[in-house]
């Protein structure tokens, strides 16, 4: 074993490698290929999964992948957040309590803007993504806790214009990707949960 | 072609079975936990930990992956609050383990999977700089990274009494490398935007940093910059797409005396450099420009193992010479170069003959010849002279005392011409297996090898003639005793040659670890020597002489 260790060892790493390729090679998306390719890559892609099976699990277990991408798109149409309280009592009495790079309405913006927080909030080039949502929710959340005078929170996407000319970006004033989130529905959940947190303490004794 | 596929495989096999000093490895270690380390304690100073991996409606984890196929620390503790901070907290003292080097492949393995898990629970904020750390700390996890700066070095040393080997596979530094390669290359590739090329007019980077989710600062200075952005853009696609030439720029650079016109222009041009450089300037740049938390020192923290180690301990050498240790520790803060012990700059100079010390391990030679026997260690060892120092005639036999890989050996062999005898000791066996297929293949026929323990000098008393001693008598522990051997394996009227390092010398072993030459010659004077300090030209080191009454004592 010992003299062949090294054979085995080079093989082991010729194979990490060789699998690292296979799975990180590029496969052009359905849309981009043009009809006659069409085939070629379909039949590419499925040797891939069946290449990639046994290492499935793996891969799975310890999260990898080996294709990479930084910041693949540039576009010039993105988006700004906005997070907006209603105060209570009020038709549409709206307050910006965070926007980015406006110093005057940055709460929880440390918070916020954690890389991993952003990957969830931050719309990619096919929309929001599934946590969108539940971030909404959190966030109302945060904000219900501390303002007894809100009774309403909104986080919206204005859409903007990359115009690093014209010093940045141009705001088109219209909004996307709205969602809002009730004081009374956050507090029905919130009694329900200490219900529950309650009962099953009660239980355990 | 068959024999064609065997040699290549060969090559291939031995390149995976090299050794090397475990610095980069050490610091890459250090690294990529502290940026893991630093990336995590973020979320847990702006109180994200819940937010971000917590399942609704306590957080924004990605709840219906786990009713597919839930993550294990899932399926094990169920989803909630709970779970998450401790899947957290367990990745937390796993990466500090690891920065510190303790149970450090164990801490590697199980921050991996717990980074891992933290992935699975946050799919949408699992970037692909933590894709690259995990693979980064589960390579990490097969390798010899705590061989040195670390607690486990630290036990083995003290406790256990068996230190790790000077030399560790330098396997798991390829395959970082490889990986930091391909990431780029695969990121280039994956750039379809066409701001990235020349038909958008190279305006990615400039479209980047006026995206206020992104930019660290609002984008009044950008219309001023913008040539400047498109010259970074060009920069960096050029960079990425240029990443496959690093192992061929490495692999000249470390053989500059092979022939081949391109790797003397690329050498002349410093293109190994230049895209280190440029790696090194593109990623402070982002972490100047914009907000992405960990990514961009998560980067630097795997360039390590884009240098050779000893590069990486002649630097932390020609920092201390100038600004001293502390003030080069401090500057080079996770330098993990200084070993778990005060380690010498890995100079040739001072491993050679190193293996007279009964703590260091040789396990390979061929690993070290490399090293010990680089054409640029004439410069400063300047063998000539020091052979000439002996005196050596025609018929004498001189012992080469810690022979190493045997540096010396042709020009004492030929100093003694064919009947004369060379004596080469050593405390490694496959040092003195290495000497012996040395001289067999150098034709050097009247050198022989020995394995001597560092209370022999290897020969039979009275029966040599002259001794030399380079960059060894620094490690031998009862050197008084030592030299009253070294008195009696000599002759009436033989001489004895040591070279050591001065105490100011920019090369050698740690400064407490060297010797004045007034200690030496104190030394030799107990021994029996009549002593004295030659004059030499060698610009790191003294050389002590010492000669035997020539009528005995």
């Amino acid at each position: 074993m010992r003299r062949s260790w090294p054979h085995v060892r080079a093989g082991l790493v010729a194979l990490a490698i060789l699998v690292g390729l296979i799975d990180g090679c590029p496969i052009p998306p359905a849309k981009s290929v043009s009809p006659e390719w069409s085939d070629d890559v379909k039949a590419w892609a499925r040797t891939r999964r069946i290449v990639m099976t046994p290492f499935k699990p793996l891969g799975e277990l310890l999260r990898l992948r080996q294709t990479w991408k930084l910041f693949p798109t540039a576009k010039l149409r993105q988006h700004r957040m906005w997070v907006e309280a209603r105060k209570t009592g009020t038709k549409d009495d709206w307050q910006l309590l965070y926007r980015p790079h406006d110093p005057d309405h940055e709460l929880h913006a440390d918070r916020i803007e954690y890389r991993r927080l952003r990957g969830v909030w931050n719309p990619g080039t096919k929309g929001t993504r599934s946590g969108y949502g539940p971030f909404v929710e959190w966030l109302a959340g945060e904000i219900f806790e501390e303002r007894a005078d809100v009774d309403r929170v909104r986080v919206r996407m204005e859409k903007i214009v990359i115009e690093p000319d014209a010093g940045g970006f141009v705001p088109s004033g219209t909004f996307e990707l709205e969602k809002t989130q009730g004081r009374a529905r956050w507090e029905r959940r919130r009694e329900k949960e200490t219900g529950a947190a309650a009962g099953a303490a009660g239980g355990s004794r | 072609m068959k024999a064609q596929l065997a040699r290549l495989w060969r090559a291939w096999v031995e390149l995976l079975d090299r050794r090397e000093s475990p610095t980069s490895l050490v610091l890459v270690r250090v690294l990529v936990a502290a940026a893991v380390l630093g990336d995590l304690l973020q979320a847990w100073l702006h109180d994200v930990i819940v937010a971000v991996w917590a399942p609704p409606p306590h957080g924004t984890g990605y709840a219906s992956i786990w009713d597919r196929n839930p993550p294990f620390m899932v399926r094990w503790f169920g989803a909630g609050v709970d779970t998450a901070e401790l899947v957290f907290w367990i990745a937390v003292v796993a990466a500090a383990l690891l920065m510190i080097g303790a149970a450090t492949r164990a801490s590697a393995i199980v921050l991996a999977l717990m980074l891992a898990q933290l992935g699975h629970m946050a799919p949408e904020g699992d970037r692909g700089i933590d894709f690259l750390l995990r693979t980064a700390v589960a390579i990490l996890a097969f390798s010899s990274c705590h061989a040195r700066w670390s607690v486990d070095a630290w036990l083995r040393r003290r406790v256990f009494k068996r230190p790790f080997a000077e030399l560790v596979p330098a396997w798991p530094r390829y395959l970082l490398f490889a990986q930091v390669v391909w990431m780029y290359f695969s990121a280039g590739h994956n750039k379809g935007d066409k701001a990235w090329g020349p038909l958008g007019g190279f305006s990615a980077l400039a479209n980047i940093l006026s995206d206020p989710h992104f930019a660290r600062f609002d984008g009044s200075w950008i219309p001023y910059a913008i040539p400047v952005l498109a010259v970074g853009t060009a920069a960096t696609i050029l960079f990425e797409w240029s990443s496959p030439l690093m192992p061929i720029l490495t692999w000249w650079h470390r053989t500059p005396e092979r022939p081949g016109r391109l790797r003397r222009i690329a050498n002349r041009l410093r293109l190994r450099w230049a895209w280190i450089a440029t790696g090194v300037i593109f990623h402070i740049g982002i972490a100047v420009t914009m907000r992405l938390g960990v990514f961009p020192w998560g980067m630097l923290a795997l360039y390590p193992v884009l240098f050779h180690p000893d590069e990486i301990d002649r630097a932390v050498g020609w920092l201390r010479a100038r600004l001293g240790r502390s003030a080069a520790a401090l500057l080079l803060l996770f330098a993990a170069c200084g070993g778990s012990e005060p380690q010498p700059p890995a100079e040739p100079a001072h491993r050679e003959h190193a293996s007279a010390h009964g703590d260091h391990r040789f396990e390979k030679a061929e690993d070290w010849a490399a090293q010990f026997d680089a054409p640029s260690r004439a410069a400063w060892q300047k063998p000539d002279e020091v052979v000439g120092l002996l005196a050596l005639a025609p018929g004498m036999t001189v012992v080469d005392v810690g022979a190493g890989t045997g540096y010396f050996l042709a020009r004492l062999s030929a100093a003694v011409g064919p009947n004369g005898r060379v004596v080469a000791t050593d405390i490694e066996p496959d040092m003195v297996r290495y000497m012996t297929e040395r001289a067999a293949r150098e034709k050097l026929g009247n050198v022989s090898a020995v394995v001597a323990p560092t209370d022999d000098v290897g020969v039979v008393p009275g029966s040599a003639d002259r001794a030399l001693v380079v960059d060894v008598w620094h490690h031998i522990e009862k050197r008084d005793q030592y030299a009253a051997r070294l008195a009696r394996a000599l002759r009436p009227g033989g001489a004895v040659v040591i070279v050591d390092f001065t105490l100011e010398s920019r090369r050698g072993p740690p400064r407490d670890h060297r010797l004045a030459p007034d200690t030496v010659m104190a030394e030799l004077r107990a021994g029996g020597f009549a002593v004295e300090l030659a004059t030499e030209s060698l610009p790191d080191q003294y050389v002590v002489v010492g000669r035997l009454p020539a009528r005995g004592r």
